[in-house]
Formats: structure tokens, sequence, C-alpha cells
């Protein structure tokens, strides 16, 4: 499952939403998607085809991801 | 496409615009106006060079101009700092996606200096302005530069032991300092007030404001004569342009994997604990991906990067080993894809501090890149540069004037050498293409007197094509008491060398106090953790300061050099007769005031190491 949700921090607020795969700053909303019962967070559809393509079968295991070799 | 991104194209319908991309423009209209931006580029830092306040301003030319089209591309940049080009690119989306494209009016300006939000690091100020032609959003006009003083703990805003971002200086995020045309005077009190050199300050946001107005005004001149959907429509055409010919350069390198790294020797707060930059490079037919993942965590001093400064590092890496015809524009970047982890030296996570990250460390991560690719294209890459700004700042009362004071001063170091020809020698290191202030500038704008400036003998890496050397400066206050901070890496090991060219010399940074025979370590003398990388330290009248700049890697074995090469580097002082002979394998002798090549005892030595 993967949506876009809108970002709404309180004005106080001191946390940046990174990407799960670039690390850049998410801005305004971001592309939350849903696997191996694990929220992720990117840019955009772009990012998530990298981290399944390039990211999860290099570094999946190592970070819990069960279904890393799918 | 994101949300927010859309919003761009409010303006003016998509579908519209993407009609006007289609209609092709001819090469020389495309051409006259490409130039035509790039030199409004080069103007506004003409005017920030001549109106501005700081000697890094008007001498060390640490800023960077650029040119956006409505949604947020850059479809312009002049030859300024390669360690802002990547840096204001998401800046300047950020800001507007921050601050919404529809609450920008004409005539507001905004400010921004946050690390987090794009920025290379606090010092680094962005000043963005909405340019309408006739009603009509055509882009938006910005340009970043290096204010001296921000506030913070260690004057000149480079504390080199801060453990946090808010012992860095001032920080803003996005706001409006100009609002439809008028200054909003209780948003520069706050930031004039936080500034100790606070006219210094005000005459630098000036010259940035200025810049602005030129490349407003240019703006306009050139949307009267070729028609707004032209100059929109060329600008998409352009990066269309550059995007093909990136590409193409990727088309022509290996696919593969490519993996190197390097180490900052300190981070300024923790003693004698390294990091790993490490980057592994993915070709893949005309796309290329930079994997960042197996850099060392981030630091608890300010040796990290921000977002930014890895991604400026990279731009400038593909740029150096592409063709330099490329326009330089967002065209460029679209076939670069990154990997950056947060919470790591090359992405800090708040509030870490990150000040010596855009300045010392930036250059690290393109001798990186040219490590990984030095594999697949070793004709484009270099050596390792010396890869220090050797970044020292100081301030205090200036006795003659009674005010408040403050200089962040640089010295170029050598640069690598590469496949066809030597390296540089005390050049402004990869990431900018600064200056240094010039002696005579130096001493009559601060209270110091110059008593060596030299390039320093067998500095640079030895090779077939021999790395640059690197420089010695030292300098003794005249003031009672002067403030001085240090952010200096290379000081352990050297710049390596490539394909058996040496490591060049490392550099150092020391202090003489007034009465002692000895030049010592900031630790020696003040007990600060890192002997390169402190604030803070307070020094007297007659106290020296000596600092070393690395010089750069070899490129190639040293005993191919040509001897007649050898010959006059010995004659310039760039190599002594004593290296000239154990390394290269050329003897020289002096008579009559010259130096010579002992021919046949050159040919047996160089014989004798299997070289013909």
């Amino acid at each position: 499952m993967a949506q876009w949700e809108p970002i709404s921090d309180a004005l106080y607020a001191t946390q940046i939403h990174h990407c799960d795969l670039c690390g850049k700053m998410l801005i305004r909303c971001l592309w939350r998607v849903e696997y191996d019962s694990k929220s992720l967070k990117f840019c955009d559809e772009q990012c998530e085809r990298t981290w399944f393509d390039y990211w999860l079968p290099r570094y999946g295991k190592a970070h819990g991801f069960t279904n890393a070799e799918d | 496409m994101a949300p927010w991104k859309s919003q761009f194209q409010k303006r003016k319908g998509k579908e519209q615009i993407q009609m006007q991309t289609e209609k092709s423009i001819d090469s020389v209209t495309l051409t006259i106006i490409n130039n035509s931006l790039v030199n409004t580029c080069r103007e506004m830092g003409l005017a920030m060079m001549k109106t501005s306040y700081s000697s890094i301003f008007n001498e060390g030319l640490d800023f960077s101009c650029v040119i956006f089209d409505r949604d947020g591309e850059m479809v312009a940049y002049a030859e300024f700092c390669p360690a802002q080009i990547g840096a204001i690119l998401y800046t300047m989306q950020w800001t507007i996606a921050e601050i919404g494209l529809e609450n920008f009016k004409p005539g507001d300006v905004v400010m921004h200096n946050d690390p987090y939000r794009g920025g290379c690091h606090m010092p680094e100020h962005t000043v963005i302005k909405a340019v309408y032609h006739d009603g009509e959003l055509y882009g938006f006009i910005g340009n970043i530069a290096h204010v001296t003083e921000i506030g913070g703990k260690a004057v000149g805003g480079f504390a080199a032991d801060a453990k946090e971002v808010y012992q860095e200086g001032l920080r803003l995020p996005p706001v409006k300092i100009i609002r439809e045309g008028e200054p909003v005077e209780d948003i520069w009190k706050i930031i004039l007030e936080n500034h100790r050199t606070p006219r210094t300050s005000w005459g630098d946001f000036h010259a940035m404001l200025g810049s602005l107005n030129v490349a407003e005004r240019r703006l306009h001149e050139l949307l009267n004569r070729y028609g707004f959907d032209e100059v929109l429509t060329a600008g998409k055409q352009l990066m269309d342009y550059s995007e093909a010919r990136m590409r193409a350069e990727i088309r022509n390198i290996s696919n593969g994997e490519y993996q190197f790294d390097d180490w900052i020797e300190n981070d300024g707060v923790v003693p004698d604990k390294r990091y790993r930059i490490n980057c592994t490079v993915v070709v893949r037919d005309e796309e290329i991906l930079f994997d960042y993942n197996g850099s060392s965590p981030q630091a608890r001093g300010p040796c990290n990067c921000t977002y930014g400064v890895t991604a400026s590092a990279t731009f400038n890496a593909m740029l150096n080993i592409t063709d330099q015809t490329i326009p330089r524009n967002s065209g460029c970047y679209r076939p670069i894809q990154l990997i950056v982890p947060p919470g790591t030296v090359v992405n800090v996570k708040h509030p870490g501090p990150s000040v010596g990250g855009n300045s010392e460390i930036h250059e690290r991560i393109v001798d990186v890149l040219f490590g990984c690719l030095s594999g697949a294209v070793p004709e484009r890459v270099a050596a390792a540069t010396g890869a220090s700004s050797c970044n020292f700042l100081f301030g205090g009362i200036h006795p003659n004037t009674g005010q408040y004071y403050a200089n962040y001063h640089i010295d170029g170091c050598g640069w690598g050498g590469k496949a066809t020809g030597d390296g540089n020698h005390t050049q402004c290191p990869i990431n900018g293409n600064c200056r240094n202030t010039p002696v005579e500038v130096f001493e009559t704008r601060y209270p110091w007197l110059t008593k060596t400036y030299r390039i320093v003998e067998d500095s640079g890496g030895h090779g077939q094509h021999r790395g640059g050397c690197g420089s010695e400066r030292v300098i003794e206050a005249l003031a009672p008491e002067i403030t001085v901070s240090s952010f200096m890496d290379r000081h352990e090991t050297g710049a390596w060398g490539l394909f058996g060219g040496k490591e060049g010399a490392s550099g150092a940074v020391r202090i003489r106090k007034n009465g002692d025979d000895h030049w010592r370590t900031f630790s020696e003398v003040y007990g600060t953790p890192s002997p390169n990388k402190f604030a803070d330290i307070q020094i007297q009248a007659g106290d020296e300061i000596r600092i070393v700049s690395p010089g750069g890697g070899g490129y190639g074995p040293p005993e191919k050099r040509e001897p007649s090469e050898v010959l006059d580097d010995v004659r310039e002082g760039l190599v002594s007769p004593e290296e000239a002979r154990d390394i290269y394998a050329v003897l020289l002798v002096h008579e009559a005031g010259d130096w010579y090549i002992d021919e046949d005892t050159t040919a047996n030595l160089r014989r004798e190491r299997g070289v013909s």
C-alpha cells in the first residue's frame, strides 16, 4: 500500500523528516509505503522504486527486513 | 510527482508549458539566451564583489548566483563556488515549497541559512526573490554566500568544537526580509543584533540584495527582447539538452560498481577518532548512482556534512569528469541519483553540528569519488587534493578603531596530479573558486603582520605528473588580544597518489607564543582536544601562527617524469635536488648559479630502476 501523506508539524517541532532511500528532507508531504510490517517514507515513487530495486536486496536483511530477497 | 511540486505549474497550466517545450527553438537563439542568463549570473557576482563589505565577499568571492525558472529548476549558473551548486538547488526548491508559491509577492525577498533545509552550513546565507514579468511569474533569482560573522560561540561563525547546531550561530528558517519591496525591520533587527559585526553583515546582505536587483533588471530586458514564452521554453530546452549531454557522458563510463573511501582525522571534539567517508558508485547505462551507505555515523563535532554539501560534492565531481561545455543547469543532475543516509557524517541530522563539512569535507568527498572513478575513467580524474581550506577565523576589538572585527581566512592547498599534467599549487580547494585575501589587504584591515608566505618545497606528491605544492604562512598578532579558531584536516595523512604517484605532504597549524623558541600545537599550549580543530582561543600580541597547507597527490610513477621537468621543478624551488635524485632518479649539479642535469649519471640511475 502506498499513498501521499501530508506533513503537518507544529511550529515548535524540531524533527526533520528524511526520505528512507535518498536521505533528502521531506517537505509538505511524503510518499508513505507499508512493507514487511514496516512503515516507510519516500520523496516520491522513484525513490520507492530504487529502494525496492537497489536498497532492499543490498541492505534489507541487515535492517531487519525478512522479505529482503523478494 | 509530489503534490507540492505541482503547485509550480498552477500559474500557467502545465499542459501549455509542455506544448511550449515541444516547440523547438533554434540553436543560435538557444545559445544567445543561455549566454545571456549565464552572463546575468556573472554580473550578479560582480555586483556582489564591488559592493560588499567583508573580505570573504569582495576578495574571497565565496558566493554563487543563480537563476531558476518557475518550476524551481536551475536554468543558469556561472563559475562560482561548486560547494554551493547542489545546496542552492534544494534551498531554493524547499524554501518555495515551505513558504508556498501562492505566498510570494512581487518585491518579496526570502533569506535562510538552515543547514537542515538544504543549506551547506550556518554561515552560508541564501536570498531568494521571485521575478514577475507583466504580472506573470517567470522564476526566481537567488544567491548564496558565506557571511563572515553570524554569532554563536566562536567569532567568525566557525565553532570548530561545537556539539550542536545551537552553538554555531543564528539559525534562520526561510523568512521574508523584504516584503513587497519594503524591509521587514523586525527581522533585520533580530539578525543584526545576533551578529558580532552587524555593520559588515548589513553591507554584505545589501550586496546580495543588490545583485538580485541587477538580475531582475537583466531578466526583464531578456524577456522583453525575446518574449516570455520563448525565454521560458528556452530554459526547458537547455535543461533537456544538458541532460542528454550528461547521459551521453555517463554512457561512456563502463557499467559496474566502483568503491573507495577516505578518512576525516578527527571531529574537533573526540580526540583521535577518525570518520570514514565511503561511496559506492553504480553505473548503469546512462544513469549513475552514488551510495554513501558505508560512511561513519555522524560525529559529535562539526565535521559532518549536510545533505546539500554531499549533493554539491557529488555534482562537483561529475562536472569535473565530464565535458566542460555542457551548460550548467538542473538538466545535468537528472541522471544522477544519491543515497545519503541521515545520521551519518555525510548527512547530518538535527541537532548535529556541521560548520566544517562544507569547507573541509566537501573536497574529501570529491576525492573519494575521484578514487571510485579512477577505476573507470583514469584519464579524467586526479589524485587527491590537499583538500583543506585551512579555515582560520579570528576577531576581536580592533586597536585602531575600537570596533569589533571578524575575518574568515582561507589558504589554498596543492591539487592532485592528473593524466594531463601536474596539480596546481596553493589553489583554493575544489569546493570553491575562492581567492585568499592579498597580504596588503589583510594587513590593512586586520591587526596582523605577515612574516612568511611561500610555497613549500617537496610538499607536492611526487609522480609522473606531480601533485601541486602547499604553502606556509606565518603571521604575528599585533593587537593586545585576538580570538582565533581553526578547522583543518589532512594534518596526519597526506593526499593519496594514483597509479604509483606518491602521497603529498600533510599540513599543520602551530603557535609560537611570544618568547617561546618552538612551534607547538594548540593541544600542547591550550589543551584543545584536537590540534587542528579548535575555537575561541585568545592569543596575545607577539604570538605567531604558522599555517601549512597540504600538498596534492602525485599521478603515475615518479621515475617516468621527464628529467627536464624535474630540472624545472628544482629551479623553481618545488622539488629539492635530493628528492630529484632519490625519488625521480635525476642527478642535478649546481654550476655557475644554476642547475643542470648530469645526463650520464641520470641515465645510469634510471637504468638501475628499470626506467628507460
